[in-house]
């Protein structure tokens, strides 16, 4: 019986396209450079390309501009502007209605948003009280400037093992929901079952032995079945 | 009246970093403290007894009756090498079956966190695995191994993982002392950023190690494998920042380093819980002024 169920949150509960356009198109305002168009972002996350490739794209051979500082103002960007123009991906209240029903607890685990970040989002969004913890990387010291990509497995699974500790349920009474490799790896690290939740923009990667869903009512179906 | 008998304790690695403030914080307490060291001390009060003469330090041993032995000594050479391994290895060894001679009761190791290696999740407890990558830190986990397998006979083992440990006296090639020397003799701050960021780091002051060996001296148990840390982290650039404003060094320099760096901070709620460890100073502008100020008054 699934007694708790951990749901990353960028891309998984919420739908960042816009957000991550914003942030491209502002940064390269800022440093005059072309601005992308939603197509060219687009293409770039569906061929799975990392923010930084992307800026690395963006920025180009231009001398002048500092990839560093182009990265940095991306990260204040997205700091500054996530509650605005992230969005709730659609039938997602219903679905912690249902899981509420089956009295599963709820968790998020975010390896890139700071805890005030999630706690508004959700606050705005009238979903915070559905959750029973909110695990971010403030609580293991780390903060925008070393939130690399490279670090996201090792504050997933710190993140993971800190919630082992906390909640006595066992691993086979969980679910973990996420979108990316680097949930993947955490949640097969603890032998957490794991549910992929694929991304209309980013890159289809089909891997055998991985249960794979494309909305939430295919998420609450296969929740449902559990 | 009750008379109680002062415990006699045994320090090795006694003119080392954590050895000379431990002597004088056991000193303090009450406690009957003879330190041997196999380097020079300018200290009167440490004997120059070498741990690879298997012999004399049986004798001394012997000789002196001690209730805890606390093995601190080992090389810490600045290029790795497999001469550390023979050398950690082989001292401890030769001490663990003198103690057994001397039916000494109380063995406390200094081990290191470095015995775990890469970190697979934060904070990083007892139970996290353990890969050691230079010859230092698998010396430490022989050592480790070592103890268990003594632990067979009538001696109490506790051993103290410990952090990356700073404070007053230290030598110069780690993150603190390094950054305060850059930062009084060439009036600049270089820190490194890796490409996963500023590294994050668990510093110990000396003084809460110190205290941790002193509460593992109350340890009943048989035997136990302890962190000692601050459990909070720090980067070198947050330190950095607290050197900039006590000094007058202008700006911190990032130096760029094209790799991943290893994150660690440290569980410690099992020595919270069983030691009653309770870690009491943590890296700040307070605690980095006198060590500006004494690395000053040395150069002066």
């Amino acid at each position: 019986m699934i007694r708790l169920i951990i749901f990353d949150f960028d891309d998984t509960i919420t739908d960042n396209f816009m957000l991550d356009l914003k942030s491209f198109y502002f940064t390269c305002k800022q440093f005059n450079i072309n601005l992308p168009t939603k197509n060219k972002i687009l293409k770039f996350r569906r061929n799975g390309l990392l923010a930084n490739d992307i800026s690395k794209h963006l920025v180009g051979n231009s001398k002048k501009i500092d990839l560093d500082s182009f990265i940095t103002y991306r990260k204040r960007f997205l700091e500054d502007n996530s509650v605005k123009y992230l969005k709730l991906k659609s039938n997602i209240k219903k679905l912690f209605g249902f899981i509420k029903t089956k009295e599963m607890k709820i968790v998020i685990c975010s390896a890139n948003k700071h805890k005030s970040i999630i706690e508004d989002f959700l606050k705005i969004n009238k979903i915070f009280h559905n959750f029973s913890k909110i695990l971010t990387m403030d609580e293991l010291g780390f903060t925008i400037d070393n939130s690399s990509f490279s670090n996201r497995v090792l504050i997933k699974k710190s993140l993971l093992h800190n919630l082992l500790k906390k909640f006595s349920i066992s691993t086979s009474e969980m679910v973990f929901v996420g979108n990316s490799l680097e949930d993947l790896q955490s949640a097969n690290y603890f032998e957490i079952p794991f549910i992929r939740f694929q991304n209309n923009y980013l890159p289809l990667q089909k891997k055998k032995n991985i249960c794979t869903v494309n909305s939430m009512i295919e998420l609450r179906q296969t929740i449902g079945n559990l | 009246m009750v008379i109680y008998k002062k415990k006699k304790i045994l320090v090795t690695g006694a003119s080392g970093f954590i050895g000379s403030n431990l002597l004088k914080s056991l000193n303090r307490k009450n406690f009957l403290v003879s330190g041997i060291s196999n380097s020079h001390s300018d200290n009167y009060s440490i004997k120059p007894l070498s741990l690879f003469s298997k012999k004399k330090i049986t004798k001394y041993l012997h000789e002196h009756d001690f209730d805890f032995v606390i093995h601190l000594g080992a090389s810490v050479e600045e290029y790795d090498s497999v001469d550390i391994l023979k050398n950690n290895c082989q001292t401890t060894l030769n001490l663990l079956n003198a103690c057994v001679d001397a039916k000494i009761k109380n063995f406390i190791y200094a081990s290191s966190h470095t015995v775990y290696g890469l970190s697979h999740y934060l904070p990083i407890d007892e139970n996290h695995t353990l890969n050691p990558t230079t010859h230092y830190s698998l010396s430490k986990l022989i050592n480790e191994n070592f103890c268990k397998l003594f632990s067979k006979h009538d001696i109490n083992f506790t051993i103290l993982r410990i952090s990356s440990v700073y404070g007053n006296g230290q030598k110069q090639r780690f993150v603190i002392p390094t950054l305060i020397n850059s930062c009084i003799l060439q009036n600049k701050l270089v820190v490194h950023k890796y490409k996963n960021g500023f590294q994050i780091m668990d510093f110990v002051h000396v003084d809460d190690v110190c205290s941790s060996i002193e509460l593992a001296c109350n340890s009943k148990q048989k035997f136990g494998i302890y962190n000692i840390a601050s459990g909070k982290s720090v980067t070198a650039f947050q330190i950095a920042k607290y050197l900039k404003d006590l000094s007058n060094t202008d700006s911190i320099k990032i130096k760029k380093i094209q790799k991943n760096t290893n994150h660690f901070i440290y569980d410690i709620s099992k020595a919270k819980r069983e030691l009653k460890f309770k870690p009491k100073i943590r890296i700040s502008k307070k605690v980095l002024k006198p060590l500006l100020e004494n690395f000053e008054k040395h150069l002066s």
